[in-house]
């Protein structure tokens, strides 16, 4: 039996909890990507149209005879602006997750990951933070900003009571979008080595989803077919939380289950395709 | 009476229909264990397993008395160096490892003080703010083995850890890894050479074809392998020079010469005499050693042979 020069002594210092692990991987992938001028660039300019809203009411509520078109400052104004932020969202998940796992995989660094004191929902959830961090960024607080902005240049509150929900509106549409686009993204890039090929997934089953449903629109005359559309079923989904008119047939409970039940689907994917070592039967 | 830091019963893991690891059973005492086994035996298997990383088919697998699988508490106790490349490479390695610090729990400056103690136990001080992507194979194996001991792990994995390493960083490796065992702590070490092991461990476990051939001291089976021929590979400026030079020793039982006419292959049935006289032997004689190594089929032929 061999004796030991010197007895083990372990670390007895106090960890940190596992609220930081995640965070930990989250935070260094926003600092990296924060360390990128063109996605620096590519967040400037999705602020674009929240400048122009930001003018539109400044406009609206110090020069009420100024005709602004069909433009009117009720709920349907904050709908509009964070279904257009989904274009900008489209190419800021493709910029910002395409290689978040797909990377990983590529570098064998998940063996690393996950020999560490974490689970691999610490890890997705890690994952998952940088791009809804930046998804969130361009709808959510630019969302919220133009409400406070209509507070602010509005001399007379009384708007207040026919809008009060707008904010929470503009919450749960946010994070359903940058829900389903984070989870999407990153069930695509944890499907092999390659960014590009998530990337082109990513955009393929957005579009190709509304392209087909607006084929059978035209073949059958029958707007129901947007529930095979994720693009229909997101502005569904947003009529629905701010209580406007839905552009398309289907309830919109309905294309919210569908968009549920799809961030469910990819979320089973992702988790199922996050192993520490990748076995090639 | 040891404590078991790793048991395993009955251990099982197969890929679809390739078996891995075929109904495994050993344990592990603190102190350096080394793996040994040709490619393909099941080494790396075998340490995914205790890391945790891979899910055991059959068979019982127990780390600290604890099962491995999904158990992200366990793996604080656990440092693994995977044998292939496994890192963000576009990071320094300073903010590599502050990564891993983090990952593991440790903040602010326990976190830096933690990855300059394990750059300086690796050697890789003066290379921290260079990025990965520059360092050379070596270092690259150093800062694995870093960010396997770094959060103060009581069982250390490292998978093939002198792989690429020079003659200097692989002496200052064993140096640590015996170090690391006399503190207590429990290593285990594979490789698919069999002095690489022996200058750590005298304690070995041979493994081939997924199974355990052979437990326990090295110098119980060391007079079995020192009956089977080592192989040696060389190229070099003049390859018949050096085959007259070794020819002469009897511990040299066979020389052939590539078709190229510039490698040499010697077949010597006691390595370490061998492999003490080589430097003189090539120095003294102008020799210019561009190439050597020990085929793997050589380990292969030697586990062929203890099977028999």
């Amino acid at each position: 039996m061999p004796i030991y020069e010197l007895g083990y002594r372990h670390f007895k210092g106090e960890f940190k909890g596992h609220t930081h692990r995640f965070l930990t991987i989250t935070k260094r992938g926003v600092a990296l990507l924060f360390k990128k001028r063109r996605f620096l660039y590519l967040i400037i300019l999705s602020f674009i149209p929240f400048v122009v809203r930001g003018v539109v009411i400044y406009i609206a509520t110090h020069y009420p005879q100024v005709r602004l078109g069909a433009l009117t400052l009720d709920p349907k104004f904050y709908r509009d602006f964070l279904f257009q932020q989904i274009f900008f969202v489209l190419i800021i998940s493709l910029y910002a997750g395409s290689g978040l796992i797909a990377n990983d995989i590529r570098y064998n660094a998940l063996q690393i990951y996950l020999s560490k004191p974490i689970t691999r929902f610490d890890y997705i959830a890690g994952k998952f933070g940088i791009v809804s961090f930046f998804i969130l960024l361009v709808t959510l607080i630019p969302g919220l900003l133009l409400f406070l902005l209509r507070i602010l240049f509005s001399d007379d509150l009384s708007f207040l009571s026919d809008i009060y929900f707008v904010p929470f509106s503009i919450i749960g549409y946010s994070f359903i979008i940058a829900v389903f686009f984070s989870v999407l993204i990153l069930a695509l890039s944890a499907l092999g080595r390659s960014a590009r090929f998530a990337g082109i997934g990513f955009l393929a089953i957005y579009f190709l989803s509304d392209v087909l449903f607006q084929i059978l629109r035209g073949m059958f005359r029958d707007s129901n077919f947007a529930l095979l559309s994720f693009r229909a079923n997101m502005s569904q989904v947003g009529a629905m939380l701010f209580g406007t008119s839905p552009r398309f047939s289907p309830p919109p409970l309905a294309s919210l289950a569908i968009v549920i039940l799809s961030i469910l689907l990819f979320f089973i994917l992702l988790h199922r395709r996050i192993r520490g070592v990748e076995v090639v039967k | 009476m040891s404590e078991k830091v790793v048991e395993a019963r009955n251990l099982s893991k197969w890929y679809g229909e390739v078996v891995g690891i075929n109904d495994l059973s050993f344990s592990l005492s603190p102190g350096v264990t080394g793996l040994l086994g040709p490619n393909g035996a099941g080494k790396s298997t075998l340490l995914k397993l205790i890391a945790g990383l891979l899910k055991p088919s059959k068979g019982e697998l127990l780390v600290f008395g604890e099962v491995p699988w999904k158990n992200h508490r366990l793996k604080r106790r656990i440092g693994y160096c995977p044998e292939l490349d496994a890192f963000w490479r576009y990071l320094t390695g300073f903010d590599f490892l502050l990564n891993i610090a983090r990952l593991s729990g440790y903040s602010g400056e326990e976190a830096e003080k933690r990855v300059l103690a394990s750059l300086k136990e690796v050697d890789l001080l003066s290379a921290k703010d260079k990025r990965i992507a520059a360092y050379s194979r070596g270092m690259r194996q150093r800062i694995k083995i870093a960010q396997a001991i770094l959060h103060d792990p009581e069982l250390i994995l490292l998978d093939e850890p002198l792989a690429g390493m020079d003659p200097i960083g692989r002496k200052a490796m064993i140096e640590l890894i015996k170090r690391l065992g006399k503190e207590g702590r429990t290593l285990l070490v594979s490789s698919h050479i069999l002095h690489e092991i022996e200058a750590m461990t005298k304690e070995v476990i041979l493994i081939h074809n997924g199974r355990v051939i052979a437990e326990g001291n090295v110098h119980r089976i060391r007079e079995l392998i020192d009956e089977h021929p080592h192989m040696v590979f060389f190229t070099c400026n003049d390859p018949r020079k050096l085959a007259s030079l070794l020819v002469k020793y009897p511990d040299v039982v066979n020389i052939s010469f590539s078709e190229d006419g510039r490698g040499v292959t010697i077949q010597s049935v006691k390595p370490d005499e061998f492999y003490r006289r080589l430097p003189d032997i090539v120095l003294d004689n102008g020799i210019e050693i561009e190439g050597m190594h020990s085929p793997d089929d050589n380990l292969e032929a030697v586990f062929n042979y203890l099977v028999k």
